[in-house]
């Protein structure tokens, strides 16, 4: 954990150290905050989800283990499962309209920040050796939180098509990141 | 339909649409009954969350609004109300009074200057369990751990309050295995440290739920 601050105050966290889980908050609510508002794209929502983030982050905070995640991967994995969980469990006719507004676009922006790390660089190596629509719908459904019917829609595709595109995708991303 | 991915196991597929975010809502809440009882499954996951994770850094920061800590914290660490709020807490430590309460103020390990250190022992009527607690006053560091008795059965915590003199129990939070220790502005003589048990995590709603075990009133040096 030398070189991991976050999974240092995680694991103080975890022995009810309020002053470390304090310091925790100022270290990650803003990119936590980022990802739920980029998920759930509401900022009212977002604040609610990121409050609950934490909530679980103090009850939980024993289960993490610094040997398994970095101490950001973890916390993201638990702000994106909670907001893609309430994304989920609205009605279905409220996601239908902002589904767009989270594809992804051609340009190379974010791509440009994420080869600025070699860990990085692998997986966007590998996100090129896919057919470039797949590729597009693996990043917006991870970064975005769309469904396989937001997708199937946009891509004008039936829904068990997209399903397994996205599995025939996701199995090569990995063969590739173990090659 | 028969390209190389879709020989995925299914036990990997779930775990990568997990993972990606894109099942419906009830394969979902299947995944992640998977995740709680099956550890196969969650490493599944895991690995899947380390592979995806370099997408992270496209998540932009946005702070968050200011008061949102504090919103988390009221809720974590309720601060006591009125007195009539004390709730049961305090009847039973009256009861355990009169037979176990043990408390030591003892000036340990003296250091150059400043207030000694405060050592008690909770215990309680035909409890097993002791927890040995210190408190520096240097360092404004209570550290607190079991010295005797079994660890909290499975799917429950020991949970450590204070009781300042004549207020409501603040929660300490949950005491894990080995040393605990926390960060406490003062631990006045008159104030009580006492343990319950409440569910894994502590209990919920910040006013202890579970038994009162032990207990140790702070006397005066």
């Amino acid at each position: 954990m030398a070189d991991d601050p976050v999974a240092e105050l995680i694991a103080a966290t975890a022995r009810a150290d309020r002053a470390a889980f304090r310091a925790l908050y100022h270290a990650a609510s803003a990119k936590l905050f980022g990802t739920c508002l980029r998920i759930l794209k509401d900022r009212g929502e977002a604040e609610d989800a990121v409050q609950e983030v934490f909530t679980r982050v103090w009850l939980n905070a024993r289960r993490y283990d610094a040997t398994k995640a970095r101490g950001m991967t973890w916390l993201i994995a638990i702000a994106r499962n909670h907001a893609i969980d309430r994304l989920r469990a609205r009605p279905a006719t409220a996601a239908a309209d902002d589904t767009t507004t989270d594809l992804p676009d051609r340009s190379p922006g974010p791509e440009a920040q994420v080869l600025a790390r070699s860990e990085a660089r692998r997986i966007a190596d590998c996100f090129d050796t896919l057919e470039p629509s797949r590729a597009e719908a693996i990043r917006g459904a991870y970064l975005g939180g769309l469904s396989y019917e937001d997708l199937s829609r946009h891509h004008d595709v039936p829904l068990n098509t997209m399903r397994s595109w996205l599995r025939r995708g996701l199995m090569k991303l990995k063969e590739c990141l173990e090659a | 339909m028969t390209e190389p991915g879709d020989h995925m196991p299914d036990r990997e597929a779930l775990a990568a649409e997990y993972v990606l975010g894109t099942l419906p809502h009830a394969e979902r809440l299947r995944a992640e009954a998977l995740i709680a009882e099956d550890a196969g499954f969650r490493a599944l996951v895991e690995g899947w969350q380390n592979r995806l994770a370099p997408l992270n850094d496209d998540y932009t920061e946005v702070p968050p609004p200011e008061e949102l800590l504090g919103r988390i914290e009221d809720r974590l660490f309720p601060a006591p109300e009125r007195p009539h709020s004390r709730g049961w807490l305090w009847g039973a430590l009256a009861g355990l009074a009169a037979v176990a309460l043990v408390a030591f103020v003892i000036p340990a390990i003296l250091p150059p200057s400043g207030p000694p250190a405060i050592t008690a022992t909770l215990t309680g009527d035909g409890q097993p369990l002791v927890i040995a607690a210190n408190y520096d006053p240097a360092t404004s560091e209570l550290t607190v751990e079991r010295t005797a008795g079994p660890a909290a059965e499975t799917g429950k915590d020991y949970e450590l309050w204070i009781i300042p003199a004549g207020q409501a129990p603040i929660s300490l939070g949950v005491v894990g295995e080995g040393a605990s220790v926390l960060q406490l502005a003062d631990l006045p003589a008159g104030s009580t440290l006492a343990i319950t048990l409440e569910v894994a995590g502590g209990s919920p709603t910040g006013a202890a739920q579970g038994p009162l075990l032990v207990a140790a009133v702070i006397g005066d040096s």
